[in-house]
């Protein structure tokens, strides 16, 4: 990681701007939502991610720290994933993200009770949390 | 992928928060099927998008829709630029 970082200083211009933003490996609720409301099913466990976080962080201190980047801004926002069936969200949990996160069977169970009620317009929702990251570049 | 990714633009409105991209030479390590690269797309000077998947560069060139954005397969790791090229660099989850 930080050999890529060093990659980025390179083939910057001199005060050129690193942008480092990425989804955090908090637990976050799986959410039925619906025209008028939501309901929680459950809580996804992102434990699996957290070790590749501590990495991400850690790179990012060591470029600071060696003075190859200066941090100028961090922030924490929400950022959401939809889905029209359960089907679609597994499809999509084994093909991007089968070692980062865990959804029970107890989730998928009680998001599947949640998705049978007769409601209009609704979806699943996972929110996560994306920390995005500025760094200037340093002579 | 069968989400729908940020329909809200949370990602993209913080981007353009953190830093004037008008006019700029860019490159994003990462893009994927350039989803995000495409939210922007039109206000840098020029866009590279990198990333090591080959099918997902293909989505990005088919969808990209604009002149300014080009595709490579590559990784952040060993880049295939000379040094002083780029004015922003963004790595989309890439780290």
């Amino acid at each position: 990681m930080v050999h890529a970082l060093k990659e980025a200083y390179r083939i910057l211009v001199p005060r050129g701007m690193m942008i480092d933003v990425r989804p955090l490996s908090v637990d976050v609720p799986l959410e039925i939502i619906y025209k008028r409301g939501s309901e929680s099913a459950g809580i996804i466990d992102m434990s699996p991610g957290i070790d590749l976080d501590i990495a991400a962080d850690r790179a990012i201190v060591s470029v600071v720290k060696d003075r190859i980047f200066v941090e100028s801004k961090v922030e924490i926002f929400d950022f959401a994933f939809y889905w029209k069936t359960l089907n679609d969200m597994q499809d999509d949990i084994e093909e991007f993200w089968k070692d980062d996160v865990i959804v029970s069977d107890e989730v998928v169970q009680q998001a599947r009770i949640l998705l049978d009620k007769p409601r209009p317009q609704t979806q699943i929702r996972v929110g996560l949390q994306l920390k995005l990251g500025k760094y200037e570049k340093q002579n | 992928m069968k989400a729908k990714r940020d329909p809200e633009g949370a990602e993209v409105s913080h981007l353009l928060s953190a830093c004037e991209l008008a006019g700029k030479t860019i490159l994003e390590i990462g893009c994927g099927e350039g989803k995000l690269t495409r939210q922007y797309a039109r206000m840098p000077r020029k866009v590279v998008g990198i990333d090591p998947e080959k099918s997902d560069l293909l989505v990005a060139e088919k969808n990209k829709g604009t002149t300014n954005s080009f595709f490579i397969q590559s990784i952040g790791e060993k880049l295939p630029f000379p040094n002083g090229v780029f004015e922003i660099v963004i790595l989309a989850s890439s780290l």
